[in-house]
């Protein structure tokens, strides 16, 4: 066997350099190869005890926090209890990751089981220290750690971070500000939403649906920030104050939605229709034929005729009839035959002339008509 | 090769940082918002009355708050409308329907009777095929936003959200589309519609297909899609702007590859009309679907897309190293020229060279070995790293018996599957040239029939390419749908 | 034949699942669990419930597909739907179908136990 070994040896030795290279290249590919093999399954056995003990820890812990939150506990049993848990997670290697555990699981209930299950679960959260390494985190990690760390010291109500994390909200990493705008909503309040009066960075969509969904406690208060926020420079901004008008029955600042309906911006004109429909604003009618004949976007137009179906009155039935019988565009006809409706002027929508209608018109009429659509 | 490398290490880290962002994201607010965007899901079908009540059920039951499912039947032969119209009490109503797209004609619109189904909207019309179905669904489409789906898919219950998500998140430019991904559902466990056990394919072909569509999406896709240089909206999954998809002048009825095709010409449209636009890419797994587990039917998939490739870079050929096209003029459309459509070809005519000249002498023959050593041990080393990446990210594939079975198909993969790829691609080109198989051909009057073997796992045997659904043969009676375990 | 009453709880989530059957079984109740729709149709059918307490997003056989199911058949046990989904449409939409009561995720155990108090006296009625 060894001179086996040692004539191949040679062999290679003697061969020209490009075999040499070639040879070489291949043997450090294949090892290569089975080094990222031998890495991928010990990762795999790490991945499965790590899977393990989380099991194992839920499995002790979970008892334990249902007692603390579906029982009447004296402080006590409650430092029992701690203790109790402290013990589970205690470990040289892996507390870390064993408070993370522990966080999901408490972060896991809360979200799912209110009333006094909150105040205790909350309780719980800050006895047990996750309140602390969640705001160590916020100082000193990384984006997505900060990002989390918000995200879960606005889950678990801790009020008093607020004013930390009121620091982050035009922070520069779009995550980290979109969660500290959101914690800044649910812990804060209305005060704290001032942080929109300046705001110069965009809110996407999603987040202002988040903060919508916040916001919502605010129903039918006083927002009197809607004001200069309807005025802002930011678009989003605009947008976000319309939406809230909106959902939230915002009666004031009637005059502004007024001029925004001019605005530059046809996605800020579009919100300020639908607001004013929603808030059942028919003194704006008259602008709206304006806005309707200024304007070349067809979603605005449409728009427009929506709210004189809603809101108008004969003369508006009329123009809606005009332009069912122009026959111009299908979302126009569409919109204006739905308009009519809505109204209830079914005398208009069947009563034509023969021929005054194109064919798609009396089809949009049909549609229309048709209830089960 | 070297390009391989670059494009893994960015999917490494674009695919970390979507994962991170992810962890705590909570759908909730969306799902319930007045304000989520409306959507349109888009289901065109043919002869596929086996399948399309669950099909359409799981579609149903996707979470989202705002959509309309339009099913399409595109003039099927079977009892496919019948039973749709059975199972959901449906009648026709008088809808008017807005032909901004030419279709064939719509015979009638249904509605259900039932107020649980009242976003449900199938279309009856005359057959013409599926980029034709697409567009009479646009046509009937009231949400701002398609989703296009085809009906053998299995969604992810979230899927529409995860897809919305990168739309509304955008706040710079313009997002004309997000794709998603798809992965390989052959021998998971499917229950009731929902994938509930991942597992590697027991067959070897679907196994090799495997580890090829790991490489291209983990090494490829990740990594295009978040340089925003996507060619190609995988075709069973992506959302695309309603508005712009109709300038654009829907789907074209032509080509084979109308989804990649859609993709190309969206970005085009945008580019000339000056549009600041971005696709988004959504790296998780958002639907199942089964691969061709028989050698004739993945030779006829892989002819029909190469057929389709080619002739969606032909039409397009304005964009080679075209700077007013940016980064998808001069970086992806010359990479997917270079890398999916001449480089089986250059392969193929390289090995015939190499054999050649080592038969003549020219080239050392022990050199010649030596060098398809090389090749070897360089795909192989790249089928693990990509299984790596895999563990690293998304971490699909738990067992570990599994993953060997991985390890040793990409030890076969070169000298069995590869070969069979290059050769598909090198006879897809022949035919699109020379035969001027351009068109569906035979398979365009039966409709969009996918190579799959969806008739075989239906009825338990026989071929699937023309999908004759066996009247005789039972349909499975429970949910659960195991794989044969053949 | 124990005279406790009968609970089932259907809710796709385990924590959840054992988070109510903790607190139900303290309250005094005899409690069962399904996961699914179809299991819980199932339970249903060979055994017989008191009241019955389902989620609403779950996969395929969704609570209002249950519901609507249950009130089909006939099955006089009252349903009361518990979700994190809280809009309007949701809450029409489950007593349109035939729910007996809805509560909104995060709930308050105290008052689960009223309400499921509550019905189980109307039902008894």
């Amino acid at each position: 066997m060894r001179e086996f070994l040692i004539d191949i040896y040679y062999f290679l030795l003697a061969l020209e350099p490009r075999y040499k290279i070639v040879i070489f290249l291949v043997i450090a590919l294949l090892i290569s190869a089975a080094i990222m093999i031998s890495i991928v399954l010990r990762e795999r056995s790490r991945k499965n005890s790590i899977e393990a003990r989380e099991r194992r820890i839920k499995r002790q812990v979970e008892p334990i926090i249902q007692e603390i939150v579906f029982t009447e506990q004296d402080a006590s049993q409650f430092k029992d209890a701690i203790k109790k848990i402290n013990r589970i997670v205690d470990s040289t290697l892996y507390r870390r990751s064993n408070m993370n555990i522990l966080n999901e699981l408490i972060l896991y209930y809360h979200r799912n089981l209110g009333g006094e299950a909150f105040t205790r679960l909350e309780n719980l959260y800050r006895e047990i220290g996750l309140k602390q390494i969640a705001l160590e985190n916020l100082r000193n990690g990384e984006w997505h750690v900060r990002a989390k760390a918000i995200n879960d010291l606005s889950t678990m109500r801790m009020g008093e971070t607020l004013f930390e994390i009121l620091q982050y909200t035009d922070a520069e990493n779009m995550h980290v500000r979109n969660e500290a705008q959101y914690a800044a909503v649910k812990l804060g309040g209305k005060k704290a939403m001032s942080f929109l009066n300046d705001l110069e960075s965009p809110m996407s969509e999603w987040q202002q649906i988040r903060l919508l969904d916040q916001s919502r406690k605010f129903e039918y208060e006083l927002i009197d920030h809607i004001g200069p926020w309807l005025r802002s420079k930011n678009d989003t901004v605009v947008i976000f104050a319309l939406i809230l008008m909106r959902h939230l029955n915002q009666y004031h600042e009637r005059e502004q939605l007024r001029k925004l309906l001019y605005h530059r911006n046809e996605k800020v004109q579009e919100k300020a229709i639908e607001t004013a429909i929603e808030l059942a604003y028919s003194e704006c009618i008259e602008n709206l034929y304006e806005v309707y004949e200024l304007t070349k976007n067809l979603r605005v137009k449409t728009a427009v005729l929506k709210a004189m179906g809603e809101l108008g009155g004969s003369k508006e039935a009329g123009h809606l009839r005009e332009v069912l019988v122009s026959g111009k565009e299908y979302e126009l006809v569409m919109a204006a035959a739905k308009g009519l409706k809505r109204m209830g002027r079914h005398d208009v929508l069947t009563g034509y002339r023969e021929n005054e209608l194109s064919e798609k018109g009396e089809n949009i009429v049909k549609h229309v008509l048709d209830d089960r659509i | 090769m070297i390009s391989y490398l670059i494009l893994g290490v960015i999917s490494v880290v674009q695919a970390r940082k979507y994962l991170r962002r992810n962890t705590y994201t909570d759908y909730l607010n969306i799902l319930q918002s007045p304000e989520a965007p409306s959507v349109s899901i888009l289901a065109p079908a043919y002869n596929e009355e086996a399948t399309i009540i669950e099909n359409i059920r799981s579609l149903l039951s996707v979470r989202y708050p705002n959509y309309e499912v339009i099913v399409v039947n595109d003039g099927s032969r079977d009892r496919s409308l019948t039973k749709l119209i059975e199972e959901y009490q449906l009648e026709p109503v008088n809808f008017a329907v807005n032909y901004k797209i030419e279709t064939k004609k719509v015979k009638n619109v249904y509605k259900s009777k039932d107020p649980a189904y009242n976003n449900l909207v199938v279309v009856d019309k005359e057959n013409g095929g599926k980029s034709d179905a697409l567009n009479a669904a646009l046509n009937v489409s009231t949400g701002d936003y398609t989703l296009n789906i085809d009906v053998d898919c299995i969604l992810e219950e979230d899927c529409l959200l995860k897809l919305m998500k990168p739309f509304l998140e955008e706040t710079d430019k313009n997002m004309i589309a997000t794709g998603g991904v798809v992965r390989i559902a052959n021998n998971c466990r499917i229950e009731k519609g929902r994938i509930v056990e991942v597992n590697v394919p027991n067959k070897l072909l679907a196994q090799f297909q495997t580890l090829e569509y790991l490489r291209s999406f983990l090494l490829g896709r990740v990594a295009w899609g978040s340089l925003d240089g996507l060619l190609l909206i995988s075709g069973a999954l992506g959302v695309f702007q309603k508005q712009l998809v109709i300038q654009c002048g829907g789907y074209d009825n032509e080509t084979i590859g109308e989804d990649m095709e859609l993709t190309v010409r969206m970005r085009r449209y945008a580019r000339e009309k000056g549009i600041d636009y971005v696709v988004g890419f959504v790296p998780d797994p958002l639907c199942w679907t089964e691969v061709p587990e028989s050698w004739s039917v993945l030779r006829r998939q892989r002819n029909r897309w190469t057929r389709g490739a080619v002739e969606t870079l032909l039409s397009h050929k304005r964009l080679f190293l075209n700077p007013f096209y940016g980064k998808i003029g001069m970086v992806s459309y010359p990479y997917w020229l270079l890398f999916e459509w001449l480089a089986p070809l250059i392969e193929a005519f390289g090995i015939v060279l190499l054999v050649l000249f080592s038969l003549l002498g020219v080239i050392n023959i022990s050199f010649l070995y030596l060098f398809i050593a090389l090749i070897y041990g360089y795909t192989v080393a790249f089928t693990i790293a990509t299984l790596y990446i895999e563990e690293i990210t998304f971490f699909q594939y738990k067992k570990r018996r599994q993953l060997l079975r991985l390890v040793i198909a990409g030890l076969i993969e070169p000298l069995m599957f590869h070969p069979f790829v290059v050769y598909c691609a090198v006879t897809g080109n022949w035919d699109y040239f020379f035969e001027g198989k351009k068109a569906w051909g035979s398979m365009k009057r039966v409709g969009f029939s996918r190579p799959t073997d969806r008739g075989k796992r239906i009825t338990g045997g026989g071929k699937g390419k023309k999908n004759k659904p066996n009247p005789a043969a039972p349909l499975p009676s429970n949910n659960v749908r195991t794989r044969p375990a053949t | 034949m124990s005279d406790k009453a009968k609970i089932l709880i259907v809710d796709d989530e385990p924590l959840i699942r054992d988070a109510l059957a903790f607190k139900l079984t303290k309250d005094g109740y005899d409690v069962d669990t399904a996961e699914d729709g179809e299991k819980a149709i199932q339970k249903i059918e060979s055994e017989e419930y008191h009241i019955i307490i389902s989620d609403i997003m779950m996969p395929f056989i969704s609570g209002f597909e249950l519901v609507k199911i249950l009130k089909e058949r006939g099955t006089d046990a009252p349903v009361l739907m518990l979700t994190s989904l809280n809009s309007e449409t949701a809450v029409l939409k489950a007593f349109d179908l035939g729910a007996d009561d809805f509560m909104t995720k995060p709930f308050s155990p105290n008052e689960l136990s009223v309400r499921i108090k509550k019905l189980l006296k109307n039902s008894k009625k």
